[in-house]
């Protein structure tokens, strides 16, 4: 009993990690893209602009 | 590893200088976050395997405990979180209490969907079954379907406002389980054993070494939730400002 469930205490941890750190790349990756989408949207107002808002 | 993929991230040239200071100010915080997180999870992963003590009956299988346990216990936490965030939103109708309730449900389910596999990675061994329909596991089945539900209602009603008011009562309403689940193995003859830590009537009944690998393991996934938050509210709120930015150029006609 001692050792021989050791594969299960194995694959647990390593799900475990495996997916926490795989939902963290998946959060950092939408972070990063919607910057870009919101660095666009903010340099297409910035030309749509007319010259009489002030800016 | 993707720490680095979020913190990597400046502001950029065209956002003013105080929201690229604000916006410096919180990758600071949370590169600090994320460094005390993984210095815990170091400490909590000696705790496991070092200094606590092997279980005389089912051996070393019975480590999944830590991870199993730590997890269910931020799960409730999660939870709790949109528990009370959908409260604070219906009562001031204010997007920030949602952002968080949204946030803090995603975690939640990916936390409650890893505890649920550690225990039955645990029970197979143990038990003889991966799965069983004792009260302990089925309140929990419930609680996983009640927040994947809570995300497709936010992913599939397309006005915004109506989405958060029905999601924040189902927020509400689906707190309700995680009483029901802690008390199921009191309530019910289950498979499941009964608390051997947070019992409501009397003290831990694992000895101290356990106990504290225990809080050790919590803490750590303590810090690690909360650094999850901070950058998915932060998602929730750029994702905010480019709808208001995709409204304000269809107002200019582009």
């Amino acid at each position: 009993m001692q050792l021989q469930n050791l594969p299960y205490l194995f694959v647990a941890y390593t799900l475990v990690w495996l997916v926490l750190f795989g939902y963290l790349f998946v959060i950092a990756a939408q972070v990063r893209a919607v910057r870009r989408d919101l660095d666009q949207l903010r340099a297409q107002l910035a030309a749509a602009r007319p010259p009489h808002d002030g800016d | 590893m993707d720490k680095q993929l979020v913190l990597q991230e400046t502001a950029p040239p065209s956002v003013g200088p105080r929201v690229a200071a604000t916006q410096l100010r919180e990758d600071r915080a949370l590169r600090l976050l994320l460094g005390l997180a993984a210095i815990a999870m170091v400490v909590a992963l000696y705790a496991i395997f070092v200094y606590a003590p092997t279980e005389r009956v089912m051996g070393h299988v019975q480590r999944i405990f830590y991870v199993h346990v730590s997890l269910a216990w931020l799960s409730y936490l999660a939870f709790f979180v949109v528990f009370a965030c959908s409260v604070g939103y219906l009562w001031r109708r204010d997007e920030r209490w949602d952002a968080v309730a949204r946030a803090s449900a995603e975690i939640g389910v990916v936390f409650t969907t890893l505890f649920i596999l550690s225990g039955a990675l645990w029970g197979r061994p143990v038990w003889g079954t991966w799965w069983t329909w004792d009260a302990r596991l089925t309140t929990t089945a419930l609680l996983w379907f009640l927040y994947v539900a809570y995300l497709m209602l936010r992913a599939y009603v397309p006005d915004t406002a109506r989405a958060a008011r029905y999601a924040a009562v189902l927020g509400i309403v689906g707190f309700l389980d995680v009483p029901i689940i802690h008390m199921s193995v009191v309530w019910w003859r289950t498979l499941h054993p009964e608390p051997t830590v947070a019992r409501l009537d009397s003290g831990p009944a694992a000895p101290p070494e356990m106990v504290i690998t225990l809080v050790l393991a919590s803490l750590a996934f303590g810090l690690l939730y909360l650094a999850l938050l901070i950058v998915r509210v932060r998602l929730e709120r750029l994702r905010d400002e480019v709808r208001q930015l995709e409204q304000a150029l269809s107002l200019r006609g582009e």
